[in-house]
């Protein structure tokens, strides 16, 4: 690095970039604030207790999911800023407010599909005891966990995967889990997520490295213009067509970052806001009565299609626990549709009776939310593993009630978006600094050129979407990382191999230490509530 | 940050590093024919007070570095 000259030195003192976005950004977020406060506020009106318990429980748990975000928002960004920056496309205070405003945008645009997913990993009997003390165990211990792992990742400037750390903790509860009830540790374990993080791993790192290198030698091939693969020489911007798709790509990196990333912190708060106040946020009060007619012959039509796998013969006494069972054995046997279809059954007589979700008074609101909760995930798993093998038509019909289940049971008040939002986007703009460096300075032996910048962001961003169509849980850290990487290899720049090593050595590291961190938080967390 | 702090930090940067390399000669210096016990403790001496040295010089090329990448890239 060199300082080209004197004015063009005192010309870049002379700006001060990022004070508008700043600015709106701040709004933004006063807006946000006052929102979700006034909106939160309206819903905790309903609910009748003279403890401040569960307020200062909430108010600790939204804090913590909100950090988990906030670091989240500082240790991605990154992924998204680190070319622009370097190649001079976008002053890095205008790249990072402008990175923020995308992110916002991302996590305002997300459906809540990814929230409900990472739930779904967690062990069912903690999810259906989440307003107890082991819910709040597993709540806290995972995020916790998760926000000192990022944290830690942080400080060394590795640019890390949030999103394996995340699993990592949620793996951890549940071996911890499993072990304290004197069960096989491995049992709690969803290990398909396990081995889709290993296989991420390997996959993500290998495949960006190679994919942004040829790309960047194909380029070199293709375009004549061989200002775009020397390093600049000074800070003017590159040629226009060029900076147009780096901050295309930019953009679209953090919008993806928003709406996917964002909907884990969104997950987890809903977690807590059912486990605290269920009468609020258990059932989405916003569903009509006009749709429990609706509701009832659907689950009607699901029981008749349940019929047809049960066992005729079979008794169940308690159908939840016996679903319960299936969902934590994972062991079929036809009974446990017999009692699937009783559940179904008992729901709809509860919803009928109180006519619609506003109706369920608080006292059972937690049990019918449970109900539904368990019926779903049991549907979900039968479908999963062809046990029993619906017929399409069955099919068909099942997925209907499933999703009038999951409209009642997972739904994400606009609140909750806009403070997961806030806080993501805020942590955008605050600790992005180390790792920016990282990815820009320390992983190759050379200046990001204007090509290897574009190679690295557009191999990144057709990963991750080509990854989400394939459902394929690539990492969005790793993968630009790597093509970085990539690009300094395709050059013949040559890799900082401490750096590297580094990176490679906290990848790795990430699952079992966050699964160590968390489970044993875990356990300590359960002694404490 | 004008160029009159960044020569101070040039300046501040160029000093350590002689003071690593005279660090790093008066180790050498200290490779004699003499292999006693003594000589080869005053020898590892002198190697700790390098690495100390080297510390000081990669503290004070970050701190350039870092002052550079203000000017330059404004962050």
């Amino acid at each position: 690095m060199a300082v080209s000259s004197v004015p063009a030195m005192e010309a870049k003192l002379s700006r001060s970039p990022g004070k508008a976005g700043i600015a709106v950004f701040g709004a933004a977020l006063l807006v946000g604030v006052v929102y979700a406060a006034i909106q939160l506020s309206n819903d905790l009106s309903i609910v009748q207790t003279t403890s401040l318990l569960p307020f200062l429980l909430l108010g600790g748990a939204l804090l913590t999911a909100l950090g988990f975000e906030f670091v989240n928002g500082f240790h991605d960004t990154a992924n998204a800023v680190a070319t622009v920056i370097y190649t001079h496309s976008l002053e890095p205070h205008a790249a990072v407010v402008w990175s923020g405003l995308w992110n916002l945008a991302g996590v305002l645009a997300s459906t809540g599909a990814v929230a409900f997913g990472i739930i779904a990993l967690l062990p069912v009997e903690l999810i259906l005891q989440v307003g107890t003390g082991a819910g709040f165990a597993m709540v806290f211990a995972l995020l916790i966990a998760a926000v000192i792992w990022n944290l830690g990742t942080w400080y060394f400037g590795i640019p890390n995967s949030s999103s394996h750390t995340l699993v990592g903790s949620i793996i951890g509860v549940g071996v911890a889990n499993q072990l304290l009830a004197g069960h096989s540790g491995t049992s709690g374990v969803d290990w398909t997520q396990a081995a889709s993080v290993g296989n991420s791993l390997l996959f993500s790192p290998i495949a960006g490295f190679v994919v942004a290198g040829l790309l960047l030698l194909v380029a070199k091939l293709a375009l004549t213009n061989a200002s775009l693969f020397i390093p600049p020489t000074s800070t003017e911007p590159p040629p226009f067509w060029t900076r147009v798709l780096l901050i295309l790509t930019c953009t679209g990196v953090s919008f993806a970052h928003g709406s996917n990333d964002g909907q884990k912190g969104m997950g987890l708060i809903m977690l807590i806001l059912i486990g605290v106040v269920p009468t609020a946020y258990a059932l989405n009060r916003a569903v009509p009565a006009s749709e429990t007619a609706d509701f009832a012959a659907v689950s009607q039509q699901t029981a008749q299609v349940l019929n047809h796998y049960a066992d005729p013969t079979a008794t169940v006494d308690d159908p939840r626990g016996a679903v319960e069972t299936y969902l934590r054995t994972k062991a079929f046997t036809p009974t446990v549709v017999t009692a699937l279809r009783n559940l179904v059954d008992d729901i709809s007589g509860q919803v009928v009776h109180y006519e619609s979700y506003a109706r369920v008074p608080g006292g059972a609101v937690r049990n019918l939310r449970n109900d539904m909760y368990v019926a779903s995930t049991a549907l979900t798993l039968m479908q999963k593993s062809h046990t029993p093998a619906f017929s399409a038509a069955d099919a068909r019909v099942i997925s209907n009630y499933k999703s009038h289940l999951d409209r009642a049971t997972k739904f994400i008040p606009g609140w909750v978006k806009v403070a997961v939002a806030m806080a993501l986007g805020l942590g955008t703009m605050i600790g992005w600094k180390r790792i920016v460096v990282t990815v820009g300075e320390k992983i190759g032996k050379q200046h990001l050129t204007y090509g290897q910048g574009a190679a690295a962001e557009i191999t990144t961003m057709a990963m991750i979407t080509a990854a989400d169509h394939l459902g394929l849980p690539v990492s969005t850290t790793h993968v630009l990382s790597s093509s970085v990487g990539g690009t300094m290899a395709a050059n013949g720049a040559g890799l900082q191999w401490a750096t590297v090593r580094n990176m490679v050595a906290a990848w790795v590291l990430t699952l079992p230490a966050s699964i160590m961190l968390s489970g044993l938080l875990f356990a300590l967390f359960r002694r404490l509530f | 940050m004008d160029t009159h702090e960044l020569d101070a930090l040039r300046v501040a940067y160029r000093a350590a590093v002689d003071q690593w390399v005279a660090a790093i000669r008066e180790e050498e210096t200290l490779a004699t024919p003499d292999h006693s016990m003594v000589a080869v403790e005053v020898w590892e001496q002198a190697r700790f007070k390098e690495e100390d040295a080297r510390a000081k010089a990669n503290q004070a090329r970050e701190t350039y570095r870092d002052a550079l990448r203000r000017v330059l890239y404004n962050f």
